[in-house]
C-alpha cells in the first residue's frame, strides 16, 4: 500500500529514535560476534559483492579482525541456497545474512537456523520467517524512476519496461513505476512482461526483441543496471538512439557509463548496498545481544537518483 | 404378347399408379442399397486412412520435428552462463521432451514406429537430463570460482602493504590467472609453478594469516582452484559430447520416421487399389439399375400423362364452371375408371350450379335494388338491432343529423350515436305539445312506430320516422324539414301581405271615388267665381286636405302594387349620384355617406320617380336607425346571377329584433311612435314587387341593417330613357257630345259638371245596358267608369262600342291602376284610361288623347 511521503518521513524519524535507544540497550549486553554466513543470489552481480563487502566490513568493525565471514553465492538456485544455509547451521555461525531465491521455500530452513540460536537477516529481498529484513524502498525506487521518465517525456510517449525475476524487489519496482504511469494517461505502455533475468545478456536479448517488435519507443525502464547496460548495447547495435533508459541500482559501472557522455542511460535510482549490509549486521548483532526485535521487522533504505550531473553522494552510497 | 401384357395391367387409376410407384420404389431401393454398400466400403477405407494412417504420419513428422528442436536447443543449454538462462533453456527443452513423449504415446502401440521409438526417446531423455545436470554443475562451479575470486580479493586487501606482502600479492595474482586458463594443458603448466610457490610460501611462515589460510584451502586443498578448473574442463567435454549426441539421435529418429512414412504410403496405395476395384463394380451395378429405373419412370410418366390429360379436361370444365360457364359439355364421361366417375359426379354438380346461379342472380338483383334505394334516397336512414346497436346507415343520415361522418361505426350503441347529435329535445311523440328527451324513446322504439321532430342546435328541424322491424330492432327515416318550415313561413308572410294589399286596394278605390266627387265639385265651386274671400280660404283648406287624401291613397295603392308605374331604363348609378345632395341633406350631420357605385352602366327597368322615392324612404329609415351618427353606405352592383341589379342600403345603427324584422314591410307598422306614417317601407316593398324585383333585409341588433333591392335589368336594346309623350296643349278642343257612364251618382254629377265646364254636351247614364240603349250618332265620345256594378263592365262596354260604332272613342276612368284593370277587365289600351281622382286639366288632356287616337 502506498503511503504518503509526510507519513513516511515521520515514521522514519520515529524509527531512527527507536533504533538509537535500541542500540544503546544492545550495547549493554555482552554478546560476541564470531562468524557470519552470507548467502547471496549471484556473485557475478557487483551489487551482491558490494553487499558481501559491506557485511564483512561491519562484522570486522563489531567483532574485530578474527570474525569469520563466509560469503557464498547460490546462482539463484534454491537447492544450492538451502545447502549453503544448512552448512551455515552446521558451522554454528552467529548470524546469517541472505538474499533469498524464493521467500517461501526457504522458510523451513530459516526456522531451523533460528531454532539453533542463529539470527537471520534478509537483505535486498524479503524472506519468510527472518528476524529482520533490510532492503531498498523498491516501490519508491520504481516511482522515482518512472517520474523521471514522465517528466522527461512531458507526459506524452510510448515506453517499455524490461522486467526481471519474480522477486519482491523487482515486482515492487515495476508496481511503483506502474503507479506513476497510471496518473499519466498520455503515456502508452507498450510492454512490461519481458523477463531479462536481471542480467546484461538478458537485457541485450530482450531489448533486441523489443526493438524488433516496436519501431517507435520513447523511453525504457530497466529494473536494474545490468539489464540497462545490456539493453543499451542492443540499442546501439540496432543503431537506435531515439530513446533513453532509466534503471535502478546506481552501480559504479552505470555511473561510469553515464559520465562517458555517449550513454543512452539518463538516470539510475541508486540503492545503497553497503548501507543495507551494515544495517543488517548491526541489527543482527543487537538481536544477538538480547535486544527486543524492532516493532517493524522491515527496514526500508531510501533510494536516490543518480544522473550524469550528480555530484553529491549521500552516506552509504555505492561508489 | 403386348395385348396379353395390357390385359394383365389393371384398369383403375389407383392400381396403375400404385404399380408404377412400386416399380420405381423397388428400383430406387436397389439403387440406394448398391450405392450405400459402395459408399460404406469407401467410407471404411477413408476412415481407416483418416484414423490410422494420417495421424500416424502427422505424429511421426511432428515427433521428428520436436527431436530436431531438442537437438537445436541443446547447444544453448550447454552454453548457458547465467542461472536464469539455464533455467529458461532447460525448461524449454524439457517442454519439448514432454511433447515428444506425449506424441510417441499417442502412436498406435502396434505400429513399427512406436516399437522403434521407445529406445530412441529414452536415450534422448537421458541425454537431455544429463546435459541439464552437467550444465548446472558447471554453472555452480563457475559460481564457486566467483566466491573463490571474491575471497582472493579480500585476502589481497588484507595482505600487508609494501615489500613484505609483495610475494603474497604476486602469488595471489598468479592464482587469479588460473581462473583464466583456457585448457587443461595451460592449467598443468600453471599448477606446477604455483603449487611449488605456495608450498614454499607456507613453509616460510610461522603464524597463519589470511593469505595462508586462503592458499591452504583454495590453492593446494582438495577444493582448490585447480581441482575446480579441471572439473570444469571435464564437464565442458561432456557437454560437447552430449550436444553432438543429441544431434545424432535427432538424425536417427528422422531417418526412422521417413522409413515409416514410406511404409505407410505403400500400404495406402494398396488399399486404394482395392477401393478402386470395388467402386468400379458398384458403378456398373448402379448404371444397370439406373436404366431399369428410367424405364419404369418413362412408363409411369406415359400413364400419368394420359390420366392427367383426362383430369385436365375435367379440371378445365370445372374452372369454366367456376368462372360461370354452365352450358359446356362434360368430357371423359364414358371412361370406366375413377375419372369417369368424377366426370359423372361433375355433371350432377353442374346442374346444381345452374340452379344456384339462377337463385343468386335473382338475389343479387334484389340486393342491388335495395342498396340503390338505400343510398339514393335523400332522407337519412338508420337500422339498429334489438340490442340498440347500429347495423346500417346511409350517407344522408350523418349529414342530416350533423354527425361527423367518421365517428359512426358498425355496432355503436344507440346512446353513443345520440350523444353525438347536437340537440336532444323532441316534439311530436309525447302528449300534445310536450317536449321530450330523445333518449326517453329508445326502448319504446323497439316495440312501436313513432313520428317526432328534433330541433338541432343549429336551428334545423329533423323529422324522425321510427318503425320496429319484425325480427327485432327498428328502422328510422330522417327528413330535414328545415326548408319546408321556411317555405311555409314565407308563404304565410306572402299571404298576409297579399290580404293586406287587397284590403288596402279596396279602401283606396273607394277613397278615390269619393275624392273624385269632392275634387270635381271643388273645381266647379272655384270655376263659379261667386265665393267671397273667406269662402275661398275655406275652399283652399278643403282642397289641400283633399290633395293629402289623394296622396295617401296613392301610397296605399303603391303598397298594394296598384299604383300606376311608368318603367323605363334607368341608369341607377347616375340616379344615385344625382340624388346624393338630397340624401346628404336628408341624413344631416353626424352620418357619413359612402357611395360604392359599381353597376357599370347597367340599367334597371323601373319607374324612375318611384325608385327615387323608395331610396329616399330607405335613407330616412337608415338615418332614424342611427340617432347617434354612423355610416350610411349605398352600394350598387350587378347581382351574382347577372339578371338583376342590386342596390344595398346599409347603416351602422341599432339593428332590429327578429319580431320587428318580420313586420317592417306591413303598412302602418312603425317603431317611430307617432312620427312615421308606417307606410314608407311598405311602399318600397310594393314598388319593388310591382317592378318585378325583390327586397330583402339583413339586420343584427347592435350592428346595423342592410336593405337590398334587386331590380330587373333593362333590355339592352332600350337605349335611352323614353320621354313620355307630352300632351299637346294646342287650342281648345271642339265641343263634343259626351255619353258619361257612371254608377256612382255623386261622381256622375261632378264629372258631368266638369265636362260641361269644358264646354261639352253631356248625357248621363248609370249602367252599360242604358249606355248601349241611348248610344246614337249624336254621341261623339263615350266616358265610362270601369267598374259599373252591372253584368257588363266599362271595358266590355268600350269593346262593344268600338265594334258597333267605329270611330266613337271610348275613354275609361277608374280609381284602380291600369295593370290591375288590365288583368281584371282585360283592358287593351292604357292611353284611354283616366285615373280617378282627376283634375279638369287631366280630364281635358285625356279627352283630347282619346279623340286623337280615334281619328288616327
Amino acid at each position: 500500500m502506498p503511503m504518503p511521503d509526510a507519513w513516511r518521513i515521520r515514521s522514519a524519524c520515529a524509527w531512527l529514535v527507536a533504533l538509537a535507544l535500541w542500540f544503546a540497550a544492545a550495547a549493554c549486553s555482552a554478546a560476541e560476534l564470531r562468524s557470519v554466513g552470507v548467502s547471496l543470489s549471484d556473485m557475478g552481480n557487483p551489487f551482491f559483492t558490494q553487499i558481501a563487502r559491506g557485511v564483512e566490513a561491519a562484522a570486522r568493525r563489531i567483532g574485530g579482525p578474527t570474525v569469520k565471514v563466509y560469503a557464498t553465492s547460490c546462482a539463484y538456485d534454491l537447492k544450492r541456497q538451502i545447502e549453503q544455509l544448512n552448512r551455515f547451521i552446521d558451522m554454528k555461525v552467529d548470524l546469517i545474512v541472505l538474499t533469498a531465491v524464493d521467500p517461501e521455500a526457504v522458510r523451513p530452513v530459516i526456522a531451523r537456523a533460528r531454532a539453533a540460536g542463529i539470527r537471520v537477516v534478509a537483505v535486498d529481498v524479503v524472506a519468510g520467517g527472518v528476524d529482520v529484513t533490510v532492503m531498498t524502498d523498491n516501490l519508491e525506487a520504481g516511482r522515482m524512476a518512472c517520474k523521471v521518465i514522465a517528466e522527461r517525456l512531458k507526459g506524452q510517449g510510448r515506453i517499455v519496461i524490461i522486467n526481471g525475476p519474480r522477486l519482491s524487489s523487482v515486482t515492487e519496482r515495476v508496481d511503483g513505476c506502474l503507479q506513476v504511469l497510471r496518473s499519466h494517461p498520455g503515456i502508452t505502455l507498450l510492454s512490461s512482461d519481458r523477463d531479462a533475468g536481471g542480467s546484461t545478456p538478458g537485457g541485450f536479448a530482450k531489448m533486441t526483441e523489443l526493438l524488433d517488435r516496436f519501431p517507435a519507443i520513447d523511453a525504457v525502464f530497466a529494473i536494474n543496471d545490468p539489464t540497462a547496460l545490456g539493453a543499451e548495447r542492443a540499442a546501439l547495435q540496432a543503431g537506435r538512439r531515439d530513446f533513453f533508459f532509466v534503471s535502478v541500482d546506481g552501480s559504479p559501472s552505470v555511473v561510469a557509463r553515464m559520465h562517458s557522455g555517449a550513454s543512452l542511460i539518463a538516470a539510475s535510482v541508486a540503492q545503497r548496498p553497503a548501507l543495507q549490509a551494515e544495517r543488517a549486521v548491526d541489527i543482527g548483532f543487537a538481536l544477538l545481544g538480547g535486544a527486543p526485535p524492532p516493532a517493524n521487522p522491515t527496514i526500508l533504505i531510501a533510494p536516490f537518483i543518480v544522473t550524469p550531473g550528480t555530484t553529491k553522494w549521500p552516506e552509504g552510497a555505492w561508489r | 404378347m403386348i395385348e396379353r401384357l395390357a390385359a394383365w395391367i389393371p384398369t383403375s387409376v389407383r392400381a396403375r399408379l400404385l404399380l408404377s410407384f412400386g416399380v420405381l420404389f423397388l428400383s430406387a431401393a436397389l439403387l440406394a442399397l448398391v450405392g450405400w454398400l459402395g459408399m460404406r466400403g469407401t467410407g471404411q477405407s477413408l476412415e481407416n486412412f483418416r484414423t490410422g494412417v494420417l495421424p500416424e504420419v502427422a505424429v511421426s513428422l511432428e515427433l521428428s520435428q520436436r527431436t530436431a528442436a531438442i537437438a537445436a536447443i541443446a547447444p544453448y543449454v550447454a552454453d548457458s552462463t547465467l542461472p536464469f538462462q539455464l533455467q529458461s533453456e532447460a525448461s524449454a527443452m524439457q517442454a519439448r521432451m514432454a511433447d515428444a513423449e506425449r506424441l510417441a504415446a499417442s502412436l498406435p502401440p502396434k505400429s513399427s514406429l512406436a516399437r522403434d521409438l521407445v529406445p530412441v526417446l529414452a536415450a534422448v531423455r537421458r541425454n537431455v537430463e544429463e546435459l541439464i545436470d552437467i550444465t548446472r554443475s558447471d554453472l555452480f562451479l563457475q559460481e564457486d570460482l566467483k566466491e573463490l575470486l571474491y575471497q582472493l580479493d579480500s585476502v589481497r586487501a588484507s595482505a600487508p602493504a609494501g615489500p613484505s606482502g609483495a610475494v603474497a600479492r604476486g602469488l595471489l595474482r598468479d592464482v587469479e590467472s588460473v581462473a583464466l586458463a583456457r585448457d587443461a594443458a595451460a592449467l598443468d603448466r600453471l599448477e606446477t609453478g604455483i603449487v611449488d610457490d605456495a608450498a614454499r610460501a607456507l613453509r616460510g611462515r610461522r603464524e597463519a594469516d589470511a593469505v595462508d589460510t586462503f592458499l591452504r584451502n583454495s590453492v593446494v586443498g582438495p577444493a582448490g582452484i585447480f581441482v575446480q578448473r579441471r572439473q570444469h574442463f571435464v564437464l565442458a567435454e561432456r557437454k560437447a559430447f552430449l550436444v553432438v549426441q543429441a544431434r545424432a539421435q535427432a538424425d536417427r529418429l528422422g531417418g526412422q520416421v521417413e522409413r515409416y512414412v514410406r511404409e505407410l504410403r505403400s500400404q495406402v496405395d494398396a488399399e486404394g487399389l482395392v477401393v478402386d476395384r470395388a467402386m468400379r463394380s458398384g458403378m456398373v451395378g448402379i448404371a444397370l439399375i439406373g436404366l431399369a429405373c428410367v424405364a419404369a419412370a418413362l412408363l409411369g410418366i406415359g400413364f400419368v400423362n394420359r390420366t392427367v390429360r383426362g383430369l385436365g379436361g375435367i379440371t378445365g370444365a370445372m374452372s369454366r364452371l367456376a368462372s360461370g360457364d354452365v352450358e359446356q359439355a362434360t368430357p371423359e364421361v364414358a371412361r370406366r375408371d375413377e375419372l369417369g366417375a368424377l366426370a359423372r359426379a361433375f355433371e350432377v354438380f353442374r346442374e346444381n350450379a345452374r340452379e344456384m346461379r339462377r337463385l343468386s342472380g335473382h338475389l343479387q338483383e334484389q340486393t342491388d335494388l335495395l342498396a340503390t334505394v338505400f343510398d339514393s334516397i335523400r332522407d337519412g336512414l338508420s337500422v339498429f338491432d334489438a340490442r340498440g346497436r347500429l347495423l346500417a346507415w346511409n350517407r344522408p343520415f350523418a349529414a342530416i343529423l350533423a354527425l361527423p361522418a367518421d365517428a359512426l361505426e358498425r355496432g355503436m350503441s344507440l346512446e353513443a350515436v345520440q350523444a353525438l347529435i347536437p340537440g336532444q329535445a323532441i316534439d311530436g311523440a309525447g302528449p300534445a305539445g310536450a317536449l321530450m328527451a330523445l333518449g326517453q324513446l329508445n326502448s319504446p322504439r323497439q316495440r312501436e312506430g313513432f313520428r317526432f321532430e328534433l330541433t338541432l342546435t343549429d336551428g334545423r328541424v329533423v323529422e324522425f320516422l321510427s318503425n320496429p322491424m319484425p325480427g327485432g330492432g327498428f328502422v328510422t327515416l330522417y327528413r330535414d324539414l328545415t326548408e319546408r318550415r321556411r317555405v311555409e313561413q314565407q308563404l304565410r308572410q306572402a299571404q298576409k301581405m297579399e290580404v293586406l294589399g287587397q284590403f288596402t286596394s279596396g279602401v283606396a278605390h273607394d277613397f278615390n271615388n269619393l275624392l273624385a266627387a269632392i275634387i270635381g265639385n271643388l273645381h266647379l265651386l272655384e270655376e263659379g267665381g261667386q265665393l267671397g274671400v273667406r269662402d275661398q280660404r275655406f275652399l283652399l283648406r278643403v282642397r289641400k286636405a283633399t290633395e293629402r287624401g289623394a296622396a295617401l291613397t296613392a301610397r296605399l295603392l303603391a303598397f298594394a302594387r296598384r299604383q300606376t308605374l311608368a318603367p323605363q331604363a334607368v341608369d341607377v348609378d347616375e340616379l344615385i349620384e344625382d340624388l346624393a345632395d338630397l340624401i346628404e341633406y336628408s341624413v344631416g350631420h353626424g352620418i357619413t355617406l359612402e357611395l360604392t357605385l359599381d353597376a357599370r352602366a347597367q340599367r334597371a327597368w323601373v319607374d324612375r320617380g318611384q325608385l327615387e322615392n323608395a331610396l329616399l324612404n330607405l335613407v330616412i329609415n337608415a338615418r332614424d336607425a342611427m340617432p347617434g351618427g354612423g355610416t350610411l353606405r349605398l352600394q350598387t352592383r350587378r347581382d351574382e346571377g347577372g339578371s338583376q341589379l342590386r342596390i344595398d342600403v346599409a347603416d351602422t345603427g341599432r339593428g332590429m329584433e327578429p319580431t320587428v324584422r318580420e313586420r317592417v314591410f306591413e303598412p302602418f307598422f312603425t317603431t317611430k311612435s307617432g312620427l312615421g306614417s308606417g307606410l314608407g317601407l311598405s311602399m318600397v316593398y310594393g314598388f319593388v314587387k310591382q317592378s318585378g324585383g325583390e327586397v330583402t333585409l339583413v339586420s343584427e341588433v347592435g350592428k346595423g341593417t342592410v336593405f337590398t333591392l334587386r331590380l330587373p335589368l333593362a333590355d339592352a336594346s332600350v337605349a335611352a330613357e323614353e320621354k313620355l309623350p307630352t300632351i299637346p296643349t294646342d287650342g281648345p278642343v271642339a265641343p263634343q257630345s259626351v255619353l258619361l257612364v257612371e254608377d256612382d251618382l255623386d261622381v256622375q254629377a261632378a264629372t258631368a259638371d266638369l265636362l260641361r265646364a269644358l264646354g261639352h254636351g253631356v248625357r248621363t247614364v248609370a249602367s252599360a245596358s242604358e249606355a248601349l240603349a241611348v248610344l246614337d250618332d249624336t254621341i261623339t265620345v263615350v266616358l265610362s267608369d270601369v267598374d259599373l256594378g252591372g253584368p257588363m263592365n266599362g271595358a266590355q262596354l268600350c269593346c262593344e262600342i268600338t265594334e258597333q260604332h267605329r270611330g266613337v272613342p271610348c275613354l275609361l276612368m277608374s280609381g284602380l291602376p291600369y295593370d290591375v284593370l288590365s288583368t281584371r277587365f282585360h283592358l287593351a289600351e292604357p292611353a284611354l284610361l283616366l285615373g280617378k281622382p282627376f283634375s279638369l286639366a287631366q280630364l281635358d288632356a285625356r279627352l283630347r288623347k282619346a279623340l286623337r287616337h280615334a281619328h288616327a
